[in-house]
């Protein structure tokens, strides 16, 4: 097959290549890094795509994370063994959970979406910790690990098979989300619901629609990011969802560069690095986090990601005038 | 008998809050007429055609479109019967590409035949890959209309088209509006009087949120100066 200059530009060599590469780290960093930072990475993408393409910041996040976490831990706790049926079920949990909330608060605008995600998130918390404590055993949490089975080809009983399915499931994310953002007419109505809502209106689209579709899309994706987490740890408890949480995946997008498709792979790195290092000198490493947020944002608000994209736009497409966007 | 209007706005009054904009204003529009409506800044022009695009619920009167009364529907609906709004601000969308902002329109109607676009408009089809942000002000307003005559629109609200434009465009403007009403009916708000002469087979000149003149004679459009409709 002969390569075209165009072949290496296209996202989904790029995609391929930057997970590729982070798969490849596990054997110079700590395995439980790596992982981290690619199960984070699928749970900031629905975020940063919510902020990014449609201007919709949500501080709910941590509630569909657990939605999917506990929609796998009750199957495996309760109902059977096999941790694949174990992912279905959180994901459809997530989904569930976006479709019900979705009709409430995507019909809020601004601040006020952003404050009752938050809201939402409370609700989720207290109900996991106090109304369903029966079922979720409290802060105890639920314990499974000993109940995964071992599946054939790639087992998810063992953490290097949960480590290589999490890749995997990573890149098909980031090529769905690839076509949303930039091959699809959705992708476009996104932008357009950002820019003007009432424009779209004009064209005929019920922009509820879109958005409503954007926030499911975006939530179940965090739904999914917890059906992995369950898996791996093989254990769930209230905390996942904590309000104090709240704000961690609205911050690694922006850092990262929210709306960019590699802004929430370079945001979570930054992070959790940062975190895992500064967590060892100081004791409040949120501080030095928050400077350097602060920071990113006053020198532009595209984040890393996006201020790459720009320096990377202005050299490349200098003779050509196709927009680029990671 | 088949209708010989295809939209009728009957007593239509509006206000934004407490303050009242349009006082029972009517009119009727043939298929394939070109109207225009007249007036000064403030005299309740883009509000009317914001009632008559169900952007705006009027607080009296109903709007008929194709026989079916359409006052209190969803824009998005309206939009997707036929009758079509172009804002007066050039807001195409800015982050999108010219292809972006076409596909939007034609994905919304299902019609992907652009050869109507460019034949109108044949830049636009050199400017596909720029971004709404990077057109000019006629390049906008070539875009806007282009994308509202994708899935061919039964009407075509057009609110202040001429704004801001050069002279040259204004008039290149005036030939494709005419080429238009061949298959779309046009309502025209808009100030530029030799613009309007130009094109409208009917005017009306609005004051104070109440229609003051109608005048139909081509002839006599020809002849009118602005202050016929103040």
């Amino acid at each position: 097959m002969k390569l075209s200059k165009s072949m290496f530009f296209d996202r989904r060599y790029i995609i391929v290549v930057v997970f590729v590469v982070l798969y490849l780290l596990r054997y110079v960093l700590p395995e439980a890094f790596v992982l981290e930072v690619v199960i984070q990475s699928i749970y900031v993408m629905g975020c940063s795509f919510l902020i990014g393409r449609l201007g919709l910041v949500s501080f709910g996040q941590p509630v569909y994370l657990a939605a999917g976490a506990y929609g796998t831990a009750f199957y495996l706790y309760y109902v059977g063994t096999n941790p694949y049926i174990g992912i279905l079920v959180g994901v459809l949990m997530g989904l569930m959970v976006s479709i019900v909330a979705g009709v409430f608060l995507v019909r809020l605008s601004s601040s006020y979406f952003t404050l009752s995600n938050l809201a939402f998130c409370a609700i989720g918390f207290f109900l996991l910790q106090k109304v369903l404590v029966k079922y979720t055993h409290g802060d105890n949490g639920l314990w499974f690990l000993s109940k995964i089975d071992s599946t054939v080809i790639i087992d998810l009983s063992t953490t290097k098979g949960i480590v290589y399915f999490s890749f995997l499931i990573a890149i098909g994310v980031w090529f769905l989300y690839d076509y949303l953002m930039d091959r699809s007419v959705f992708g476009a109505a996104c932008l357009a619901v950002k820019i003007n809502e009432e424009k779209l209106r004009f064209l005929g689209y019920n922009a509820f629609n879109v958005k409503w579709l954007a926030f499911v899309i975006a939530n179940t994706t965090a739904a999914l990011a917890g059906s992995l987490n369950a898996i791996y740890l093989g254990f769930v408890s209230p905390s996942i969802a904590d309000v104090s949480k709240a704000v961690e995946a609205v911050a690694i997008s922006m850092l990262g560069g929210a709306g960019t498709l590699f802004g929430p792979v370079a945001g979570v790195l930054i992070f959790i690095g940062l975190k895992d290092i500064i967590s060892q000198i100081v004791s409040h490493w949120e501080l030095v986090v928050g400077i350097m947020l602060v920071a990113i944002m006053i020198r532009g608000e595209k984040g890393i990601v996006g201020s790459l994209e720009g320096i990377v736009h202005k050299s490349i497409t200098k003779n050509n005038n196709k927009p680029v966007s990671w | 008998m088949e209708d010989a209007f295809i939209l009728k706005v009957n007593d239509i009054s509006a206000s934004y809050g407490q303050s009242k904009v349009l006082f029972g204003v009517s009119f009727n529009l043939g298929p394939h007429e070109r109207i225009a409506i007249v007036g000064r800044n403030g005299a309740g022009k883009t509000t009317l055609l914001k009632c008559v695009a169900a952007l705006l619920k009027p607080t009296s009167g109903f709007v008929v479109y194709e026989g079916e009364e359409i006052t209190g529907r969803k824009p998005f609906e309206v939009a997707r019967a036929g009758l079509k709004y172009v804002h007066q601000d050039k807001g195409v969308f800015q982050d999108l590409t010219v292809r972006e902002n076409l596909k939007l329109s034609s994905y919304a109607t299902g019609d992907y035949d652009w050869s109507k676009v460019f034949k109108y408009f044949p830049k636009l089809k050199i400017l596909l890959d720029k971004k709404g942000a990077g057109l000019s002000g006629g390049e906008k307003q070539m875009l806007m209309i282009g994308r509202a005559i994708l899935g061919s629109p039964k009407v075509l609200l057009l609110d202040e088209p001429t704004e801001g434009l050069a002279p040259g465009i204004v008039s290149d403007l005036a030939t494709v509006f005419c080429e238009l009403s061949e298959n779309t009916a046009l309502v025209i708000v808009d100030q530029n009087l030799s613009f309007i002469s130009k094109i409208a087979q009917r005017v009306y000149g609005i004051k104070e949120g109440k229609m003051v003149v109608e005048i139909s004679d081509t002839q006599e459009i020809q002849q009118a100066s602005y202050s016929r409709f103040l």
